[in-house]
């Protein structure tokens, strides 16, 4: 009981981190309007300037996921075992596919939450995303 | 970067640009023809909110017209995508603006290099290029200073060289010395006259009579039209701070 208490409330946690995370990315998004208006003016295409900013929050989404899942994933396993007796049979580590998936996953989703607005952001005139900065 | 004569390198026929619909329609650009040759410094005056603004970034294809055509060295700019729009603004304009619009984040050289950057050069020569710039504008000194350790009159010569940095066409400013003092507007004054001096073509927006003093042609604008065009002699005179009342 204690431990399905234990990965309910990390999974509640890791569902809100998630949520945060997505906040916190719309927000980089928004925060580099001016900066991407300002690339666009000097020559920047829409495609440069949603690469770049997908690029920014992938690498280090890939090396939280990666580090997430290796060290983390398999050091939080040994916690939980040895805090509540190592009951092997009920707690099995996921397959190496289904680690790999998880931090593919994370890229794509992260990449995909950046990219969107940031090419939605792409198609308003460059004046326009400019000067909103200003106001 | 050699031009027939008799071709301009900026071009607008029938441009506008209006905002809103029905009682709210607002012609913010209503019918400009204009034509800039290669070398021309051009000013562009007229009161808060008559369009010179909005026509300086129509031209400049940061802004897509309502109607009517602009052509950049011969090619219209109006009708192209974005992708196309935005490497004719890397190679062809460059861009000065009143609030300077400089990457907080980056170094004066860094800002400087940042459009030789997005057009492909390598990072060594696009390096080389920022510090002849930064040299050509005086700041040296300020290379690898934050935009926020700098003066207005520094940052605004630093977003001139950054205009500068591919080598464009056309230089448009927008209101370069608004947001600064005298001095610092002396400085700007002076650079653009050198640039003028070495042929660079130039089409600033202003209200300032001493900026607009630098020009070969000066055009009046209101409510979104051009209502008079003067011819200036000569444009400049070598002693520009004593003939705009900045110096003794």
């Amino acid at each position: 009981m204690g431990r399905i208490l234990l990965v309910g409330r990390l999974a509640v946690r890791d569902l809100r981190r998630r949520r945060i995370e997505a906040a916190l990315l719309l927000l980089a998004v928004l925060d580099n309007r001016h900066s991407s208006a300002l690339e666009r003016a000097l020559g920047a295409t829409p495609r440069d300037v949603s690469a770049a900013l997908a690029a920014a929050q992938v690498l280090p989404a890939l090396a939280g996921a990666v580090l997430g899942v290796f060290p983390g994933g398999f050091a939080l396993f040994a916690a939980v075992n040895a805090i509540t007796g190592g009951d092997g049979d009920r707690a099995t580590l996921p397959a190496l596919w289904q680690l790999l998936a998880v931090v593919l996953a994370t890229v794509l989703v992260v990449a995909a939450l950046t990219a969107l607005p940031a090419r939605l952001g792409g198609r308003r005139p460059v004046t326009e995303a400019l000067q909103a900065e200003l106001t | 970067m050699s031009n027939a004569a008799d071709m301009p390198v900026l071009r607008a026929r029938g441009l506008r640009k209006e905002y809103g619909k029905g009682l709210g329609l607002v012609r913010a650009v209503d019918g400009v023809d204009l034509d800039i040759g290669a070398g021309e410094t051009v000013a562009v005056m007229g009161p808060s909110g008559c369009g010179k603004s909005t026509m300086l970034h129509l031209l400049g294809g940061l802004d897509r017209p309502s109607g009517g055509e602009v052509s950049l060295n011969g090619r219209r700019i109006d009708d192209i995508g974005e992708r196309a729009l935005a490497r004719m603004r890397r190679t062809v304009v460059g861009f000065v603006f009143q609030a300077f619009h400089l990457m907080e984040e980056l170094t004066a050289i860094e800002n400087v290099e940042l459009p030789a950057l997005l057009a492909g050069r390598s990072p060594r020569a696009a390096r080389r290029r920022a510090e002849e710039l930064l040299e050509q504008v005086g700041l040296t000194d300020r290379a690898r200073f934050l935009p926020s350790a700098l003066s207005g009159g520094q940052r605004q010569r630093v977003a001139v060289a950054r205009a500068l940095s591919n080598e464009p066409l056309v230089v448009l400013a927008d209101e370069p010395t608004g947001n600064l003092d005298s001095a610092a507007t002396l400085d700007v004054l002076q650079l653009f006259e050198s640039l003028h001096g070495s042929g660079q073509t130039l089409v600033i927006v202003t209200h300032d009579p001493r900026i607009a003093a630098t020009a070969d042609r000066l055009i009046s604008m209101r409510d979104g039209a051009f209502v008079d065009e003067t011819r200036l002699s000569g444009g400049t005179t070598g002693q520009l701070g004593a003939l705009v009342g900045l110096e003794d």
